[in-house]
């Protein structure tokens, strides 16, 4: 350019000179075109060779002879001249011959059969060193050859850019030589190694791995043979590792392994792989290390990973079962597990009770019984609350896992019939008693929620209630129990989890004792305007003779509605003539508030405190109706036979005979025969002796018995309520089929009922109402029912 | 007037499009035609061979019957009820065993409401219904009806199932007392002792029990046992006919197995 430029600029002066001498001379010269400047025939050529020239430089690392500069300007020369595919085509060559040099050395030296074994490795390096020089040399000859990417490169359609170009050929050479073919296998076999040995745990060239990666990413082959080997190696060795790992290690230990592979093979991507290769690496570790695996990893470990109570560790294998979709057999798992556990607490210490066994043994395991019963509803507790906690903080709260605890704890809490109802409304009824001792109320209202959870899953809803019906009785009127807040709050939680009627009648108990009270006070007004002249005296001085009409005694009466409480037994017996004129004075005047009401006495729960003046001190002693009533005769004698005692108190004999005993156990009288037994003509004797150095002294009822026959007696009640149930079931059922064979009859009226029916209760029923004309056999077939409208 | 064997009386109906053949003149009765029959034993006449029965056959004699009874059987103290000595004698008169079921096939022919007591008005209008007149015809009568239950199991059933309705103390009781039933099956069943083989057993058992929770006999009972006893030959062939038998029934399977052992 300059060159013509300088051309251009004298041929203007000249033109300037002839016009002034046109002129002067007025005469016209014609001169001769300049001849325009001619390339030495050489110039080409050297150009080229100082092109390449270059281009060896740069391969040979060495600094080249001329400035980048003059390359290129002498590139960009040939450029203009339209000589880009010369210089293309030789670079071309050039590139190509060099990349088989160096490919060539690197096979020399691999192929090299004693270098074999160890040298694998050493593979690496140097396609290492080749990749990074090619690079290099690429990038250098680039810069150089600028003018012809952006001009001829650009111009033709089916040339590639140098840079292309270069890997065109890394390719050819590297992979589709057939010479070469092992580099390629070799490469590939070498970087799994690698990774391999890494996942080993060994310590490996990281940078290395990461060239290579790269390597094998520009030349195209990173996702279609690369990855695909990548992947299936990994399956193969999470596979065996799975395999193996299993077997050895505990599963808390082998979710720890599987959750570090994880993170490691995260690692792994963020350092040299491509992050899209993550999923896939995340998916073999999983298929092959959970989804095969889950079924023994959830037999193996899940047991003793709840009953631990490994939070962390079951948080793992939620979320990795998750993530391979196998939470149904987690799910299938943890109801066995659930139900399980669930038997064995609610049939702990059951067993087979053979006929032949000696009674001392069966009573032992009777012993034993009870005391495993005693502690299944607070062991229920306890594994309610760990799987809660399991669930909550493990397994996300998911409400699947809700659903199988409910369904797994209907299923088992059910298997022993009534037995987790009775043990629970016992269980409620001691803590209600002795709540406030050492609890605070927090942690007993805690308590009893924890309790109602765990009722829910109860289907013999109607045992607790008659159980629990028997025990707040006892508790109300006994006065043990421990604070009313608590009552209220139980009630109320039963009326919440039971409805109201199942409720109201437990609300009716608490209405009587309230109305009873209201009403002692009244009847105490009304005692003293009648019998108000005579002494007051704050004694309850019952002694002296027990017939005298004593003085003046506190008389308390409660006033229960028959039907909201559980039934006693009403048998009058002989009391006091000071009780008794109190009683039928009571009677009188509550007939007179409440017309048409009738009143019933019920003895046996009442109980009194009595003053009793022994020889060797004054003492106040707290008993039972029956009790009162026997010690009060022993002021009139100091012996008495068991007969003459029956004949004078009227109390039912067995009952009698308990009180006997509960009396000679607390020391107040001395029995004649020492042990247990009492026939009817034992004798009893005043102990003169009596000491005690407490002022009051509670003597204990004989419960055991008594407790046993209560039970029996609730589960009758229990029974006979259950039997209207059955009916409607038997009735709603027939009614809506007409006509139903036996079998089905029982099937559907199973499933229906809310509770554990037996089938020979349900057949009883049956032919109960076939008696009563509601069903009728078939004529013909006696196993088919109709349905009488 | 005309009657099917096991005399159920026979009702009017009108043959439909199947084959009724009569039993006394064997021929075919014509469809959609008028006929007598009586469907529980499949027993049909055609209309004239009924006819020429019920004019044939005795009308009975209500008045007859009346003085009969009135001379020969009636107790004097209440003349509308059989004595004691007037039943054996009738029992005598009939040729009845009077220690056998057979008086009580009297009752059900004549459809006596109470045990043991055969009432005059019963008595007469029963036995005239089937054409009595007199002694001679209402033997036959009886040891006709005796047959006819002896040797036909449906009747016999029919019998046996009446015998509860019969002997209950009144129309709303649904039960008899066990000790009752225990006689009740020893007389009426003691012909069919040779296909009731476990019979003897579950007396046995309703005696043992029969102080504790088997005290009384429902019907539905009383009548399943029937077929209990008739389909078990022995406890070790017991068919539990998919569990629908009777509780009781249960148990005293439950309590030959035990024996057994």
């Amino acid at each position: 350019m300059q060159m013509k430029a300088n051309n251009s600029n004298s041929s203007v002066l000249d033109a300037n000179k002839s016009r002034r001498k046109k002129k002067m001379n007025k005469k016209m010269v014609i001169k001769q075109f300049k001849v325009q400047p001619k390339l030495s025939s050489t110039f080409e050529s050297d150009t080229v060779d100082k092109l390449m020239s270059a281009v060896t430089d740069i391969y040979a690392k060495r600094s080249a002879e001329c400035s980048f500069e003059e390359l290129y300007r002498s590139c960009h020369s040939l450029c203009t001249l339209n000589k880009g595919k010369l210089i293309y085509d030789k670079l071309y060559a050039r590139c190509d011959a060099h990349l088989q040099q160096m490919i060539a050395s690197v096979s020399i030296s691999v192929a090299d059969p004693r270098r074999m074994d160890h040298s694998q490795v050493n593979l690496l390096p140097q396609l290492q060193s080749i990749w990074n020089n090619h690079r290099r040399e690429m990038d250098a000859i680039r810069q150089v050859f600028l003018m012809l990417d952006r001009t001829y490169v650009r111009q033709e359609t089916n040339v590639k850019s140098l840079w292309q170009m270069g890997i065109v050929l890394l390719k050819q050479h590297v992979l589709q030589r057939a010479q070469n073919a092992f580099i390629a296998e070799n490469m590939l076999a070498n970087l799994l190694r690698l990774i391999e040995s890494e996942r080993n745990g060994e310590e490996i060239d990281r940078e290395l791995v990461k060239t290579m990666v790269m390597m094998i990413a520009h030349l195209g082959i990173y996702k279609s043979t690369f990855e695909k080997a990548l992947v299936a190696a990994s399956n193969a060795y999470y596979q065996s590792e799975g395999h193996k790992l299993i077997e050895t290690l505990t599963v808390p230990d082998y979710l720890q392994h599987v959750m570090k592979r994880l993170e490691d093979e995260h690692a792994r991507c963020v350092h040299y792989l491509d992050h899209k290769t993550q999923r896939h690496l995340s998916i073999a570790i999983e298929q092959q290390m959970m989804y095969t695996h889950a079924q023994r990893i959830l037999d193996k470990g899940l047991v003793s990973m709840c009953d631990e109570l490994l939070i962390a560790d079951l948080r793992h294998l939620y979320a990795l079962l998750k993530s391979v979709h196998k939470i149904t057999p987690l799910k299938h798992a943890f109801y066995e597990y659930c139900k399980q556990r669930g038997l064995e607490i609610v049939n702990a210490g059951l067993h087979e009770a053979g006929g032949q066994e000696e009674q001392k043994q069966q009573q032992q395991q009777q012993q034993q019984q009870a005391k495993h019963d005693k502690e299944m509803i607070p062991k229920l507790l306890a594994f309610k609350k760990n799987l809660d906690t399991i669930i909550s903080q493990s397994f996300q709260g998911h409400s699947d896992f809700r659903k199988i605890i409910r369904n797994s704890w209907e299923n088992f809490i059910n298997q022993r019939q009534n037995k987790p109802a009775e043990l629970m409304a016992k269980f409620v009824d001691h803590q209600l008693q002795t709540g406030a001792r050492g609890t605070s109320e927090q942690e007993l209202e805690d308590t009893l929620a924890r309790v109602m959870d765990i009722f829910r899953f109860v289907n013999g809803k109607d045992v607790f209630q008659a159980f629990y019906k028997k025990d707040l009785a006892k508790r109300l009127l006994l006065n043990t129990s421990a604070s009313e807040d608590a009552e209220k709050s139980m009630i109320n939680r039963i009326r919440k989890e039971c409805g109201q009627s199942y409720a109201s009648n437990l609300e009716n108990m608490f209405k009587d004792i309230d109305i009873s009270q209201d009403l002692n006070e009244k009847f105490r007004a009304h005692w003293k305007t009648t019998h108000g002249d005579k002494h007051v005296d704050d004694d309850h001085n019952v002694n002296g003779d027990g017939d005298s009409g004593g003085g003046d005694i506190e008389f308390n009466i409660h006033v229960l509605t028959s039907g909201c409480w559980p039934t006693y037994n009403t048998q009058p017996i002989v009391l006091p003539s000071s009780i008794q004129s109190r009683m039928s004075e009571f009677s009188k005047f509550y007939v007179r508030v409440n017309n048409g009401r009738k009143l019933n006495w019920t003895a046996p729960l009442s109980h009194c405190i009595m003053a009793a003046n022994f020889p060797k001190g004054r003492k106040e002693l707290v008993l039972s109706a029956f009790q009162a009533c026997v010690l009060m005769l022993f002021n009139r004698c100091n012996k008495y036979k068991f007969i003459e005692l029956y004949q004078a108190t009227k109390i039912d004999k067995s009952e009698l005979r308990k009180t006997m005993l509960s009396l000679v156990k607390a020391n107040i009288l001395l029995k004649k025969n020492k042990g247990m037994e009492c026939a009817d003509d034992e004798e009893f004797k005043l102990n003169a002796k009596y000491e005690n150095r407490l002022r009051r002294v509670k003597v204990n009822q004989i419960q055991i018995v008594e407790t046993k026959q209560e039970l029996i007696k609730t589960s009758n009640k229990i029974y006979l309520d259950r039997q209207y149930q059955i009916d409607a079931c038997v009735v709603r059922v027939m009614k809506a089929r007409k006509e139903l064979v036996h079998q089905q009859l029982m099937a559907e009226c199973l499933k229906q009922l809310r509770f554990d029916a037996e089938p020979k209760q349900i057949k009883k029923r049956i032919e109960a109402l076939i008696e009563n004309d509601y069903l009728e056999r078939d004529a013909n077939n006696n196993t088919l029912y109709h349905y009488k409208a | 007037m005309a009657n099917c064997p096991n005399f159920h009386g026979l009702t009017k109906f009108n043959t439909s499009a199947k084959r009724y053949t009569c039993d006394i003149c064997r021929t075919r009765i014509s469809s959609y035609s008028e006929a007598y029959g009586c469907r529980s034993c499949d027993y049909d006449l055609c209309k004239k061979c009924y006819n020429e029965k019920n004019s044939k056959s005795k009308s009975g004699d209500s008045g007859k019957l009346q003085s009969l009874f009135a001379k020969q059987y009636a107790d004097k103290e209440d003349p509308d009820i059989m004595s004691e000595a007037g039943m054996m004698k009738f029992f005598k008169d009939c040729g009845v065993n009077p220690e056998s079921y057979e008086t009580l096939v009297i009752a059900f022919h004549i459809k006596s409401t109470e045990m043991g007591i055969y009432d005059k008005n019963e008595f007469c209008k029963g036995f005239a219904e089937s054409g009595c007149k007199d002694v001679k015809d209402i033997k036959k009568v009886i040891q006709d009806r005796v047959r006819a239950v002896q040797n036909n199991l449906p009747e016999y059933k029919r019998f046996y199932k009446w015998v509860f309705h019969h002997v209950k103390e009144d129309e709303k009781k649904k039960s008899i007392p066990t000790e009752l039933a225990i006689q009740l099956w020893s007389l009426v069943l003691a012909k069919q002792k040779a296909s009731m083989k476990l019979l003897d057993d579950w007396i046995a058992f309703c005696d043992a029990n029969k102080s504790k929770d088997m005290q009384a006999i429902s019907k539905d009972v009383w009548e399943q046992i029937f077929d209990f006893l008739l389909q078990t030959n022995s406890i070790d062939s017991y068919d539990d006919a998919g569990g629908a038998w009777p509780v009781a029934v249960d148990e005293f399977v439950e309590w030959m197995q035990e024996k057994k052992k």
